[in-house]
C-alpha cells in the first residue's frame, strides 16, 4: 500500500514560498475561499431537514436553476437510479425520488458542475470527479455488506476528497496572483497533505451531518477518529478501492487491496474481500452513466 | 497455518447468548474452554443486531408516548418525518458497549480463551480457526458446541438492498424514521419492530399468509396486539399472500398481493424466518449433515448424531429465543460434563418485546384442555389494577392457567408494558408446583401490577367454588 499522506502544517519545498505562505495563512487562519453551494443546492438541503417541506415546495425550488433542473431531469432517468417508466416532469421526479434522494442529486450535480470545476484544469477534475464516484460506490457496497446506512455511505465516498479541487482552485489563483507560473507536482503533493482538513471545513460549512465531516477529515487515518471511526475505515477502503479501479495516480494492486490495514477492524473475510473485488464493473457501470 | 493443534477440552462456536451461557457453565466446572467467534465483539446477533438494539428502541418509543400519555398530553411529543432513527437510540452504542463489557469480563473472570475467526471441522474433534487476517490455527477438543446463531432468510424473489428493502439486520442502519413501513411476517421480530415503527409515528403495513400475528402464542393476547398496532393507525393484513415486491426504482417499495391489491411504502422489512448458520462449518468433515431445513439436527440432551458434539442457540431452530438458548447452552454442558440439567425446558418463559409487550411461561389455555382434559382461566385486567390507572397500562391482561380443578397453576399468559418481568412471579410458583391460591394467601406491595396476580387467582377461586356449588349434593 503506498504511504497515506501525513498530515503536516508545511508545504512541499519546491512550492514558491510566497505562494506556500499565503495558503498557510489562508488555511490556518479559516479565510480559505471555500465555494459555497450553488444558492439551490444549498437550499435543496436545507429543505430536505425540515420536518415540515413539502414536495411541491421542492420542485418549485429546483425549478428555479435551470442547470440544476436539467441535471436532476437526466439523472432521474439514468440507469444509476433506472426508473420503471422514463420520468417526464420534476413535480414526478421529486415526489417519486423523495428529499433525500434529490439531496443526494443536487450534491452530486453541484460537486460535478461548481465545486469540481477549475479552469484550465479540467481533466484533473474530471479524473477526482470519477475516484468520489468511484469511492461512493465502493462505500455503499462496504456499507451493504457490513449492514450500515448505505445512504450515508455514498455521501462519505463522494465528499471524501472534496477538499483537492478547492485546494487546486485556491493555488491556481495565488499563482496568478504572485505572477508565477503553476506547479502543479508542488501542488498535488500539498493536496494531498491537506485535503481531508480542507474537506472537513467544507462540508461542515454545507451544514451536512457532523459525522460526515469527521469521517472526511479522518480517512487516512481512522483510529484518529473519535465519532466517526467505522465510516472513517470505510472511506479508507472504499478510497483505495476506487484508485484500484480506476488506476489513477495512486497505483494500488489487488494483492494490496487484498491485504488492506482496514480489513482487519472492519472484520471483512476473504471471501468477503472478493465479493467487492467482483463490483468493480457495476462501479464502472454507474461512473459512465454520470460521469 | 500452526501444525499442532492447541488442545482445549470443550470448543465453542459462536459467542451470542447460547455460547456464552456453555462457556461459562463449562469453565465454572473446570473445564478448559475455547470460545471462537468470528466478529470482533462477542454477543452475536443479539447484542449487535437485534435483541438490544430493537429494545433500546423500543424503550426511547415507550419513553416517548408514555410521557404523552401520562403527562395527559399537557405537552405533545410529536416527531417530524426526518427524524433520524439514530438520535432515538442515542444510548445504544453504551448499551451495547456496556453488555459486552459485563460478558467479556465474565469470560475472563471464568479463564475462557476467546479466539477471533471462523471456526470449521477438519474431523470429529478438531476444528480450524481462520482469522480475518487469513492466519489459520487449529484445535483438538473433547466436547465440541456448534452455537453458530442464525441470520435473516432472503427469499429469492424478494430483493432485499439494504437500503429500501431491509432485513432484521439492517432495519436499524436506516437514517431517517420513514413515514411508512411493509413488515413481510408475523413472527416475533416483525411484530416487534411493526408495533415499535408504528408507536414512532410510522404507518406499518404488516402482511401474513396466517390468520394473526405470533400464531404460536394465546390467541387472547395476540388480539390485544393487533388492537394496539391498529390503535395507532396501521394495520396488519391476514391471509395476504404476497406475490411480487419491487422498489420502484425511485421512492418507493411496492408489494403486490395474490388479490391485486399493492401497498406502497417507503421502506420494506422483511422477516420471513432465519436461516441457521451452518455453511462455513465444513459439517462432513465432522460426520454430520444438516436437516432438510438447513438447520443442525439434536436430540433431547441437545447431541448431534456425533455425540460429542452438540449443537445450541438459533442453529438447532424454534424457539430462538435468548433465554431459551442461554439455557441450552448450561444444559448441553450439563450433559457433556455428567451434572443435572435442572429444570424442564418447558419452564422458560417467552418474552416478545412488542408494544405492547407479551410473556408467557408454562402452558396456554389450549394446551392446558388438551392434556389435562379441562382448565380453568382466571384473568386481571391491568385496568382493574390501581398501578394500571397510576401508570395509565390500562390494556394489559394477566392469565392464570390451572387444571380442570381449578387449583394446579399450569401456566402464565400476560401482555401489556412489564409483562416480560410480571410473568417471572408466576415462573416462580410453577417452578416450585404451587396452587393458584398462594397469591391469594400472601400480599403483594400494594399498588404494583403484581395485584393482577391476586385478581385472576381470585377469579380462578370464584369459578371453582361455583363449579362446587353447582354440583348435586352426594347421596347419602
Amino acid at each position: 500500500m503506498p504511504p497515506a499522506p501525513t498530515p503536516s502544517t508545511l508545504a512541499p519545498p519546491t512550492l514558491s514560498p510566497l505562494v506556500r505562505k499565503k495558503l498557510e495563512e489562508r488555511i490556518t487562519g479559516g479565510q480559505l475561499e471555500l465555494p459555497v453551494l450553488p444558492e439551490v443546492a444549498s437550499q435543496v438541503v436545507t429543505l430536505s431537514s425540515d420536518p415540515n417541506a413539502d414536495m411541491r415546495k421542492m420542485a418549485s425550488l429546483v425549478q428555479r436553476d435551470q442547470a440544476m433542473a436539467g441535471h436532476l431531469m437526466r439523472l432521474a432517468n439514468s440507469p444509476f437510479y433506472a426508473p420503471k417508466t422514463p420520468l417526464v416532469s420534476l413535480d414526478q421526479v421529486v415526489s417519486r425520488m423523495g428529499m433525500k434522494k434529490v439531496r443526494e442529486i443536487a450534491l452530486v450535480i453541484s460537486c460535478q458542475s461548481k465545486v469540481f470545476a477549475v479552469p484550465g484544469h479540467e481533466a484533473t477534475v474530471k479524473k477526482l470527479f470519477r475516484h468520489s464516484l468511484a469511492a461512493a460506490a465502493f462505500a455503499q457496497e462496504i456499507a451493504r455488506s457490513r449492514r450500515w446506512n448505505v445512504e450515508e455511505a455514498f455521501l462519505c465516498g463522494l465528499l471524501h476528497d472534496v477538499g483537492r479541487p478547492v485546494l487546486l482552485q485556491e493555488l491556481v489563483d495565488l499563482h496568478a496572483e504572485a505572477n508565477l507560473p503553476f506547479q502543479a507536482e508542488a501542488a498535488a503533493e500539498l493536496m494531498s497533505l491537506r485535503h481531508a482538513e480542507v474537506g472537513s471545513t467544507l462540508v461542515n460549512g454545507w451544514s451536512l451531518p457532523a459525522r460526515l465531516g469527521e469521517t472526511i477529515l479522518h480517512h487516512h487515518f481512522p483510529s484518529r477518529s473519535t465519532t466517526a471511526a467505522q465510516t472513517a475505515m470505510m472511506t479508507n477502503l472504499a478510497d483505495d478501492l476506487a484508485h484500484l479501479l480506476l488506476e489513477d495516480d495512486r497505483t494500488v494492486t489487488e494483492a494490496q487491496i487484498r491485504e488492506h490495514p482496514m480489513l482487519v477492524p472492519l472484520n471483512l473475510y476473504p471471501d468477503e474481500m472478493e465479493a467487492l473485488l467482483e463490483k468493480r464493473s457495476m462501479v464502472l457501470g454507474m461512473i459512465g452513466s454520470i460521469a | 497455518m500452526s501444525s499442532d493443534p492447541h488442545l482445549f477440552d470443550i470448543a465453542i462456536i459462536g459467542g451470542g447468548p447460547a455460547g456464552h451461557g456453555a462457556a461459562l457453565h463449562a469453565a465454572r466446572n473446570g473445564q478448559r474452554v475455547l470460545l471462537i467467534e468470528r466478529e470482533t465483539s462477542i454477543g452475536g446477533a443479539c447484542v449487535t443486531r437485534g435483541t438490544i438494539p430493537s429494545k433500546t428502541l423500543r424503550e426511547t418509543a415507550l419513553a416517548l408516548t408514555g410521557f404523552r400519555r401520562k403527562s395527559a398530553n399537557l405537552c405533545p411529543v410529536a416527531m417530524g418525518e426526518e427524524t433520524q432513527v439514530a438520535s432515538l437510540m442515542t444510548r445504544l452504542e453504551q448499551v451495547v458497549t456496556a453488555h459486552q463489557s459485563s460478558m467479556a469480563a465474565q469470560l475472563a473472570r471464568a479463564e475462557v480463551t476467546r479466539w477471533h475467526g471462523r471456526a470449521s471441522f477438519k474431523d470429529p474433534h478438531t476444528l480450524a480457526v481462520a482469522g480475518v487476517d487469513r492466519n489459520i490455527r487449529l484445535v483438538h477438543a473433547r466436547f465440541v458446541i456448534v452455537a453458530t446463531g442464525s441470520r435473516p432468510r432472503t427469499p429469492p424473489e424478494i430483493p432485499i438492498d439494504h437500503t429500501h428493502l431491509l432485513d432484521s439486520d439492517s432495519i436499524l442502519s436506516m437514517t431517517y424514521l420513514p413515514s411508512s413501513l411493509t413488515v413481510l411476517g408475523a413472527g416475533v421480530i416483525a411484530c416487534e419492530y411493526a408495533s415499535i415503527f408504528a408507536e414512532l409515528g410510522t404507518k406499518v403495513t404488516m402482511i401474513d399468509r396466517g390468520e394473526r400475528p405470533l400464531s404460536f402464542l394465546d390467541p387472547e393476547l395476540t388480539t390485544c396486539f393487533t388492537d394496539a398496532l391498529t390503535a395507532t393507525g396501521s394495520r396488519f393484513l391476514a391471509k395476504a399472500v404476497t406475490t411480487k415486491v419491487e422498489w420502484d426504482g425511485l421512492g418507493e417499495v411496492v408489494t403486490t398481493l395474490a388479490d391485486g391489491q399493492e401497498i406502497r411504502s417507503e421502506k420494506l422489512l422483511c422477516t420471513l424466518g432465519r436461516l441457521a448458520n451452518i455453511e462455513d462449518l465444513n459439517l462432513a468433515a465432522a460426520g454430520l449433515t444438516a436437516t432438510n431445513r438447513g438447520l443442525l439436527a439434536v436430540d433431547a440432551d441437545l447431541r448431534t448424531s456425533i455425540h460429542h458434539i452438540y449443537g445450541v442457540g438459533d442453529v438447532i431452530g424454534p424457539p430462538s429465543l435468548a433465554s431459551a438458548s442461554m439455557d441450552q447452552g448450561r444444559r448441553a454442558v450439563c450433559h457433556a460434563l455428567g451434572l443435572p440439567t435442572g429444570v424442564s425446558p418447558e419452564m422458560i418463559p417467552m418474552g416478545i418485546y412488542a408494544i405492547p409487550e407479551l410473556s408467557s411461561v408454562g402452558l396456554s389455555e389450549a394446551q392446558a384442555r388438551e392434556r389435562h382434559g379441562g382448565a380453568v382461566v382466571g384473568r386481571a385486567h391491568f385496568s382493574d389494577v390501581a398501578r394500571g390507572q397510576i401508570a395509565a397500562i390500562q390494556d394489559g391482561l394477566l392469565k392464570l392457567v390451572t387444571d380442570a380443578s381449578g387449583k394446579k397453576l399450569l401456566g402464565v399468559q400476560v401482555v401489556g408494558e412489564g409483562a416480560a418481568e410480571l410473568v417471572g412471579i408466576g415462573q416462580m410458583a410453577l417452578i416450585a408446583g404451587m396452587d393458584v391460591d398462594v397469591f391469594i394467601a400472601n400480599t403483594f406491595n400494594f399498588p404494583t401490577l403484581a395485584e393482577a396476580y391476586r385478581l385472576a387467582a381470585m377469579d380462578v377461586v370464584f369459578q371453582r367454588e361455583m363449579s362446587a356449588s353447582a354440583k348435586p349434593p352426594v347421596a347419602g
